[in-house]
């Protein structure tokens, strides 16, 4: 996967889906991508620690599912802002890499 | 930019509730398999599968943590901390390896700092005096009866003939040394006088340490005195109010006071050794003084030869016709030698010898440390080898070896400075000559050595993994990029000499 690409959808998926932990965004990802990624879900730990440590995401503590004390993280305000900038990037890149394939299959 | 920044304040807050995280972190993790076990439960896996299924999709546990703990703080600060206290409790436990890698370093390096010190201060800075590449003296050639050519410095009559003559210099000064009585309160006292032309502090550029130094007006009224520091403090306590009082010179004819107008700096001399006061030579024609060294300054641009040629038309214009029967001089007058020069001149082949040892010293002490480290890392092979097997990078042992050396080569560094120091101000170094040297200990030249031993030690260390075939041809190849390195310091040094 390339660099980044994980912090990108993480960013998304909490601000999407409002405050989750870990395994909830684990498991959002794994059902936006249908199994086209392969994910080792461990690194969306490294993911959130370096998010947080850009105060991108801020964590809390809540319930999970079954009951079980989990860490939250939501983003915040700078989160929000660096998601629209690296989506934008995203796109742009996307949109270059898809033009430059077309180019050179229509040969 | 900002970024970073937050992230470095975040890491450094982390540092201080690091262990909090890391328990967080493992619950994080264990409540993440847990959960997806669950789930694998619930779609009908027997639990052992849903278990070993959980973590194969969750990944390394363990590289995980150790990748959270990386990013937590400053892991590679702490693991260099670590090292350190590893690598201390590893040469304590060694204590003749180590009591026998440090004293080598520390002689040798001791050694080779106080002999470049020594050179460093003769060649590199040979004169305590203001831009001294372009002070030159200039002494006169006489043939002696017996038809030899002999060197002297000029009588002060001399110089004020040939003075107003030379235009490719300036500050041209004169100055002696001579015996004189003072009358002190315990009676009369022999003091060592430097009577120089008003000028000569000035055309060398030195400054008073307390009030002045002698002026070109202090011809008019010479009966002034500027101290040096040693007879400051040895005859007059150091005393700061000293300026303005008065010594009383007696001669043979009658008995003067000469008024104290300043003190010079800790160590200053002109060319002609230690001396207890500076006085303005008397302009009377009655008085005769012996032969004086004259010294000026190459103006901007002027090149040696020409002041020397210019020299020799000058010889020629003040020469007094000779008698017919003297023997003539067949070489130049006077001639202009450049003072640095005439200062080194008579030490260089020792400085080459020295430079030499300091070459050989050099490479022996690589060569011994480097055998012992060789040494040592074999009976470590071990040691080193369980390391790699239970999943330490060979980074991290290299840093960890490189860490030993590293303490090994600083405190072979700080003993080695502390005998450098100790031997340049040791009497030694400052023989009883009419220079006496006072010589720092040139940091430069320490750090130089230390950097050298501890490269050669960090190759050896290092390839010391590997067999002891390769580890004895990176020896070989360390030992002699050392030789190399050393081998062109020296050829600079004596270059510059």
């Amino acid at each position: 996967m390339l660099q980044g690409t994980l912090d990108l959808m993480v960013l998304k998926t909490l601000d999407v889906m409002g405050p989750l932990h870990g395994y909830g965004i684990a498991r959002r990802i794994e059902q936006i991508s249908e199994d086209v990624l392969q994910l080792n879900e461990g690194t969306v730990y490294a993911s959130l620690l370096r998010l947080r440590q850009r105060r991108w995401i801020s964590a809390s503590w809540g319930r999970s599912e079954n009951n079980r004390k989990a860490k939250f993280y939501a983003i915040t305000a700078a989160g929000r802002r660096q998601l629209v900038e690296e989506a934008r990037n995203w796109e742009r890149v996307a949109g270059v890499m898809a033009r430059l394939l077309r180019l050179s299959v229509g040969r | 930019m900002w970024v970073r920044v937050r992230e470095f304040l975040s890491r450094l807050g982390d540092v201080l509730i690091r262990r909090r995280l890391e328990r967080e972190s493992d619950r994080e993790i264990e409540l993440h398999l847990d959960l997806l076990t669950s789930q694998n439960i619930q779609r009908g896996m027997p639990p052992a599968e849903a278990c070993r299924r959980a973590r194969a999709r969750f990944g390394g546990v363990t590289q995980i943590r150790e990748s959270l703990r990386e990013q937590t703080g400053f892991a590679w600060l702490e693991s260099i901390g670590q090292d350190l206290r590893y690598a201390a409790r590893g040469l304590a436990r060694t204590k003749g390896f180590t009591t026998v890698a440090v004293l080598t370093l520390g002689l040798g390096i001791g050694a080779t700092t106080a002999i470049y010190s020594v050179v460093d201060t003769i060649l590199l800075q040979p004169l305590p005096f203001a831009d001294s590449d372009r002070l030159v003296r200039v002494v006169e050639n006489r043939v002696t009866r017996r038809g030899q050519t002999v060197q002297r410095g000029m009588t002060y009559e001399r110089f004020l003939e040939w003075r107003p003559h030379p235009r490719t210099l300036s500050d041209t000064a004169w100055f002696m040394t001579l015996r004189r009585t003072v009358r002190t309160s315990e009676g009369t006292e022999q003091w060592w006088a430097g009577m120089t032309s008003a000028n000569a502090f000035m055309a060398v550029g030195a400054r008073a340490m307390l009030g002045r130094t002698l002026v070109p007006g202090d011809d008019a009224d010479p009966h002034v005195a500027v101290l040096s520091f040693d007879t400051w403090r040895r005859r007059f306590h150091s005393d700061p109010s000293v300026v303005g009082t008065t010594i009383a010179r007696a001669s043979d004819r009658e008995s003067r006071l000469l008024t104290i107008v300043g003190v010079l700096p800790a160590g200053f001399e002109l060319l002609t050794g230690p001396v207890d006061f500076y006085t303005p030579v008397l302009a009377d024609a009655e008085r005769r003084y012996g032969d004086g060294v004259t010294i000026g300054r190459l103006r901007a641009g002027v090149s040696l030869n020409a002041a020397n040629d210019e020299a020799a038309v000058i010889g020629r214009a003040i020469d007094p016709p000779p008698p017919a029967d003297a023997p003539t001089l067949t070489v130049p007058r006077f001639e202009v030698q450049r003072l640095k020069d005439r200062v080194v001149e008579p030490i260089r082949p020792a400085l080459r010898v020295l430079l030499a040892a300091v070459a050989v010293v050099l490479l022996i002490v690589c060569g011994n440390v480097a055998n012992l480290l060789l040494a040592r890392g074999n009976a470590r092979r071990r040691e080193m080898a369980l390391r790699l097997a239970i999943g330490a990078s060979r980074g991290r042992v290299a840093r960890q070896v490189l860490t030993e050396c590293l303490v090994l080569a600083l405190l072979g560094g700080a003993l080695g400075a502390l005998v450098g120091a100790a031997v340049t101000r040791s009497p030694l170094a400052g023989p009883r000559s009419d220079r006496k040297l006072s010589i720092p200990t040139s940091c430069g030249a320490c750090r130089f050595r230390v950097g050298k031993v501890t490269e050669t030690a960090v190759v050896v260390r290092q390839s010391s993994r590997r067999g002891p075939e390769i580890c004895l041809v990176r020896f070989w190849i360390s030992g002699a990029r050392t030789a190399v390195g050393g081998s062109i310091w020296c050829i600079r040094m004596i270059g510059n000499m």
